[in-house]
């Protein structure tokens, strides 16, 4: 069964005085991919400005905008409808040592490399070490993404957006961002090529269609198996028609949804909503 | 343009034109100060000081401290070998709008400088003199015959036309200070290299009002305040040359333009009687429109400091 979401994600900085100049590139608009397909996309700046398109490395549709008129907020509406489908197949047929191909090390040497937000340590290639023990590569995925929700608890305000996973082990708590870190530090001790990816997560599984809900910005892992297998560590669940893909990346710092620099103000507020409503 | 390109363009225009005027003065000073016994050596060299703007003089004056202060003291802006210094300063940061000959001619004459000075106090300082006016001279040719009349052209003839209104007032006015002979009036149109033609037009000897009207007024000789203000408006005129209906946009050229009025319709009487009154205005508006000039052409924005927009992180 599939979903038609529409998305309607706001953002808006306020400044205290007047901002004379700002670049922003803005990545929000969500992909096509094998089990997602984009209807509408729109992406709207106010002040009003013309924007540029292009595609990142990571194949994210990134829209690039400057800002030169005076102004005390700077908002960013992005508006998407999007088809999203059932999770798909899982089954994987991809052994360790497929994983430790020349072919496939080469190829996913981004991907298995450790990052300022989920690096590598002694901890955490310990538990690596036992994950692989259990079983194949997709087993191990999903024992990871099992391992991080017994070590982190979900909650707001625990962390930050510059928090890294090892931070976060630490604490012992987090947001979505952070369980991502830590099941990609792991999958990637264990040899795993692996991806972060963000977008929406719909709220309610039994949304009706036509009630719009107050959703986040979301982010969950994605494993190569063989084929990029989706893992939410966060809830758990299946990745599947509640979940819009917007864009790929190592970590957070690929992918971040609105990355600007601005002359004037300072900053003095951030609003963002995020609404979700099921069309179909 | 951009705006430091335009800045430096115009003080290479008015530095060039101060130490060539500053040179022509001191020259004819110093000789007539050598030459006529009767003049006091204190009184003399404060009031050149003074037409320079420097007030500040520890006692006593001879024409040896005035020599070192106007002419040889690198690091002030008011003497010969300092403008010249700041002349090619200015000149190093704009290259790319000059033609490579005018950059090189300032260039060699700033290398020149040390050894020339060395000279000056070996020989006297009038070989020194000869030497920034020749330079100057030359300064000028090649600004005027290898450069395109465009705006980097306009903006060091600004320069040196200001620069050239505020020196021939500033000369007035010392020798307007004080009783006058004669020969403090050939002097005087000598400072400016003024003399010859001078002779030419009124084929009497000089007065007070011939040579203010000379100095003021004169329509044909350039470094009349009146021609010189006359090039500064045309510049600027050029610089903006969105003229509407009525009224004018530019500031400076508003008051070069009421200045350059004040003077044209009145009559030779007139500005005599109130002789003092009428150069201290004219100073004043030079002022002012360097100013005005400055805060429409040259207002650098600030260093821009940048700062990152907050992050929104994913939950």
């Amino acid at each position: 069964m599939s979903w038609r979401i529409r998305i309607e994600h706001r953002t808006t900085h306020r400044y205290k005085r007047e901002v004379r100049s700002s670049y922003n590139e803005a990545r929000m608009t969500p992909l096509d991919t094998d089990r997602q397909r984009v209807l509408e996309a729109v992406v709207g700046v106010s002040p009003p400005t013309p924007s540029a398109r292009y595609t990142d490395y990571w194949g994210t549709i990134v829209d690039v905008f400057d800002v030169h008129v005076p102004h005390t907020e700077l908002t960013v509406s992005a508006m998407a409808v999007v088809e999203t489908s059932a999770p798909q197949n899982r089954a994987s047929d991809v052994g360790w040592e497929d994983l430790a191909s020349p072919e496939n090390l080469d190829r996913f040497a981004e991907l298995l490399a450790p990052t300022g937000r989920a690096p590598m340590s002694h901890e955490m290639t310990e538990v690596a070490k036992n994950l692989r023990a259990e079983g194949s590569p997709l087993e191990a995925s999903e024992g990871a993404s099992e391992w991080v929700r017994g070590r982190l608890r979900y909650e707001r305000g625990t962390t930050s957006v510059l928090t890294s996973a090892t931070e976060a082990l630490e604490i012992g708590a987090g947001v979505c961002q952070d369980f991502v870190h830590l099941t990609l530090a792991l999958l990637r001790s264990m040899g795993i090529p692996a991806r972060y990816t963000s977008g929406y997560l719909h709220p309610t599984p039994s949304a009706d269609v036509g009630g719009s809900h107050t959703g986040q910005s979301h982010a969950w892992a994605e494993a190569w198996v063989g084929h990029w297998f989706p893992i939410d560590p966060t809830n758990g669940s299946d990745v599947g028609e509640r979940h819009v893909v917007v864009a790929r990346g190592r970590d957070y710092t690929d992918v971040s949804p609105l990355k600007g620099i601005f002359h004037g103000g300072p900053a003095e507020g951030l609003e963002v909503t995020v609404d979700l409503t099921r069309l179909a | 343009m951009l705006s430091r390109i335009a800045q430096s363009l115009y003080w290479v225009g008015r530095y060039v034109e101060r130490a060539e005027d500053t040179a022509r003065i001191l020259d004819v000073h110093i000789h007539h100060l050598l030459e006529d016994a009767s003049v006091e050596e204190d009184v003399a060299c404060r009031s050149l000081l003074g037409v320079m703007g420097i007030t500040d003089v520890p006692d006593p004056v001879d024409i040896n401290r005035v020599t070192e202060r106007l002419a040889f003291d690198p690091s002030s802006g008011t003497s010969i070998r300092g403008a010249l210094v700041a002349a090619r300063d200015n000149a190093r940061g704009a290259q790319e709008s000059l033609s490579s000959e005018l950059w090189e001619c300032l260039n060699s004459t700033y290398n020149s400088l040390p050894s020339q000075v060395d000279r000056a106090m070996r020989v006297g300082p009038h070989a020194f003199f000869r030497f920034v006016k020749e330079r100057s001279a030359m300064i000028l040719g090649l600004t005027e015959a290898t450069l395109s009349r465009d705006d980097g052209w306009r903006f060091v003839v600004l320069g040196r036309s200001l620069e050239r209104v505020d020196m021939t007032t500033r000369l007035l006015m010392a020798c307007f200070g004080e009783p006058c002979g004669p020969s403090e009036w050939v002097t005087t149109l000598r400072s400016c290299g003024a003399h010859e033609a001078f002779l030419r037009t009124y084929r009497r000897p000089a007065n007070a009002s011939s040579v203010a009207e000379f100095l003021l007024l004169d329509r044909l000789f350039p470094r009349s305040a009146f021609h010189a203000l006359g090039v500064a408006e045309e510049c600027l005129a050029a610089l903006e040359p969105r003229a509407g209906r009525a009224g004018l946009e530019g500031k400076a050229r508003n008051i070069l333009g009421r200045a350059r009025t004040q003077l044209e319709f009145r009559t030779v009487g007139e500005l005599i009687a109130e002789l003092p009154r009428h150069l201290d205005q004219l100073q004043a508006a030079c002022a002012e429109a360097g100013e005005a000039v400055a805060l429409r052409f040259f207002n650098h924005t600030k260093a821009i400091e940048w700062s990152l927009e907050e992050a929104v992180g994913h939950r």
